[in-house]
């Protein structure tokens, strides 16, 4: 029998997810590759939850990012938002253009959905290309501030440091991590799984699963979009190949890689392509071969992902301690 | 109150010339148990279906419960009191018999799932009814079991199982003993009947044995059409239906 898992919020995974942040930035050369790791992890987690718990291939998440990223930075550039008020911007619009992408798109299915997120996600690319008043087109998008952090008109830190903003980016993941795990473990986030198991029967017992579909696309679409302009604030910068369809392969890759259906998989997925990058990139320019290879590998051998790996050597260790245990009390009772 | 609890009137499919079905006038009198019959092609899915909502039917019109029901989409048909198994078994199969239940359970709330905000066990009416219904189709032993790992038998029940979950006042099963094993038949027809109990059943059946057990009034088909109607000693003696349906596929 299978053990009835109880879906605590800050125990268990959340914790470990914790833990990751804390230690990361010890064990990485850079403040501030920890923190590329932590924006592409937060991007992973909105895909996983379409790709990994409703079962949606989307290639419309470099949109999200992109669009985020954009409509933050033009925001303080020529208006001079603060950073928070820039990441709320930047959520709005990743939900909104999610909601619109999301709304078109899922009245398809299968590979007709997959054909009309790819679509999109083309169009948006050139339509970033040719507002380049606005996005710079392929300059990208220079000169983006970080605005220091205030809270009710007092300065708490000015994220100038590689390591302040690292601790922001830090929070802010842990709070959308939590948020995440509220909604996978809620009534909503139950029947995305049961829309991903088997959309018929959802629809059968009285779900009206396009409402679930579209509901699971803001979501997504807005925590992508806060990425993308955490990215912008991270780089100073907003390059046009945010919004390429580049960019909605390697949030897809990470997704994968780390394991569908597993939001500390996503933390796994973004730092094993961001660390990989970032290491092979130095030493061949032609890394992205390897990438291949490694997605290959992972999808061949380990099916659910990094995390999943984990998982079934942990679950062999409690079968095995579990075994011993019942032995032990066997052998009490004669 | 009417005694039917859904009633059809001149309910037609077309595909271009073809009928699938002609013009169906069925009455389902509220707790009976009724079985539609036929051979093969005679129209019982396609009249299935067009009550579900998965067809749209190109003419006439399908009462429920007082209700005009005939363009509602199928997950709305829930929420007036519908509920459906299906043919070819569909569950949730990564997921446990109880978390299936739970979430079958969950649909009758329709958009207010949506709610995304606070944990699935806030609501513990649908886990006590999951429970309720993993009783009352004894497979208490199974509850944490995945669906996908049940015998073929037990996935037939849990599909059963989870039309009940919504509470539902009448019950469209689709061949319940389909594909099922001899030994398995007796529990499904005992589960049935007892659900005829409170429940008002329409199916779709092949197990002639099954039918004339347990069924209240039988109709059967026949190209598209309602051949003959009434209960179960009258339509076995029934000579039409004899050349219909046991003639072509009993002999």
């Amino acid at each position: 029998m299978m053990k009835q898992k109880k879906s605590s919020l800050f125990g268990g995974v959340t914790l470990a997810a914790l833990a990751t942040v804390i230690v990361m930035p010890m064990l990485l050369p850079s403040a501030t590759l920890a923190t590329e790791i932590l924006i592409f992890a937060m991007a992973a987690l909105a895909c996983n939850l379409l790709l990994g718990y409703t079962g949606l291939l989307s290639f419309g998440q470099g949109i999200f990012f992109g669009g985020g990223a954009y409509v933050a930075s033009i925001c303080m550039i020529n208006w001079n938002f603060g950073l928070l008020s820039a990441l709320l911007t930047a959520m709005l619009t990743g939900a909104l253009l999610a909601g619109l992408v999301g709304a078109l798109s899922i009245r398809r299915t299968g590979i007709y959905f997959v054909m009309l997120t790819l679509s999109f996600s083309q169009m948006a690319y050139f339509i970033a290309y040719s507002l380049s008043d606005w996005t710079g087109g392929d300059n990208g998008l220079l000169d983006i501030p970080r605005p220091a952090l205030t809270l009710l008109g007092f300065e708490i830190s000015d994220l100038v440091s590689s390591q302040a903003f690292y601790a922001f980016v830090g929070t802010l993941f842990m709070v959308i991590f939590v948020f995440a795990r509220r909604v996978i473990h809620s009534p909503f986030g139950t029947t995305l799984v049961a829309i991903r198991e088997n959309e018929n029967r959802a629809s059968a017992v009285g779900f009206s699963t396009n409402h679930f579909k579209l509901l699971a696309f803001v979501i997504s679409g807005g925590i992508t979009g806060i990425a993308g302009a955490l990215y912008a604030m991270l780089l100073n910068f907003a390059p046009l190949s945010n919004i390429e369809l580049q960019m909605s392969e390697s949030i897809l890759i990470m997704t994968i890689i780390g394991g569908t259906g597993s939001l500390f998989g996503s933390i796994l997925g973004a730092g094993s392509i961001v660390l990989l990058g970032d290491v092979l990139s130095a030493v061949w320019p032609r890394w992205m071969i390897l990438l291949g290879v490694a997605l290959i590998a992972v999808v061949l051998f380990m099916p659910s992902g990094l995390w999943g790996g984990v998982g079934s050597v942990a679950d062999r260790w409690r079968e095995y301690r579990r075994r011993k245990a019942s032995a032990i009390k066997s052998q009490e009772v004669n | 109150m009417n005694d039917y609890i859904l009633e059809t009137d001149n309910l037609g499919l077309r595909y271009g010339a073809f009928a699938a079905l002609g013009s169906v006038d069925l009455k389902i009198k509220r707790g009976s148990i009724h079985t539609v019959i036929g051979p093969n092609g005679a129209g019982k899915t396609t009249l299935f279906h067009c009550l579900t909502g998965e067809r749209k039917p190109s003419s006439g019109h399908i009462q429920f419960a007082g209700q005009d029901v005939t363009h509602q989409a199928p997950h709305k048909r829930v929420a007036v009191g519908m509920s459906r198994s299906f043919q070819i078994t569909s569950l949730f199969q990564n997921l446990s018999v109880r978390e299936n239940l739970r979430l079958a359970a969950q649909g009758r709330d329709g958009l207010a799932a949506l709610a995304f905000w606070y944990s699935d066990s806030h609501r513990r009416e649908h886990l006590q009814k999951a429970d309720e219904v993993i009783e009352r189709i004894k497979l208490d032993k199974m509850a944490n079991t995945y669906a996908g790992e049940l015998s073929h038998g037990q996935q037939r029940v849990l599909e059963v199982g989870m039309a009940l979950c919504s509470n539902p006042q009448m019950l469209l099963l689709d061949e319940p003993t389909s594909g099922m094993g001899v030994d398995d038949i007796p529990v499904m027809t005992q589960l049935i009947s007892e659900l005829g109990q409170d429940h008002t059943v329409m199916l779709i059946e092949h197990n002639m044995r099954l039918v004339m057990s347990i069924s209240d009034r039988i109709t059967v088909m026949h190209q598209g059409n309602i051949l003959i109607e009434g209960e179960p000693e009258m339509v076995s003696g029934d000579e039409r239906v004899k050349k219909a349906y046991l003639g072509e596929s009993g002999s």
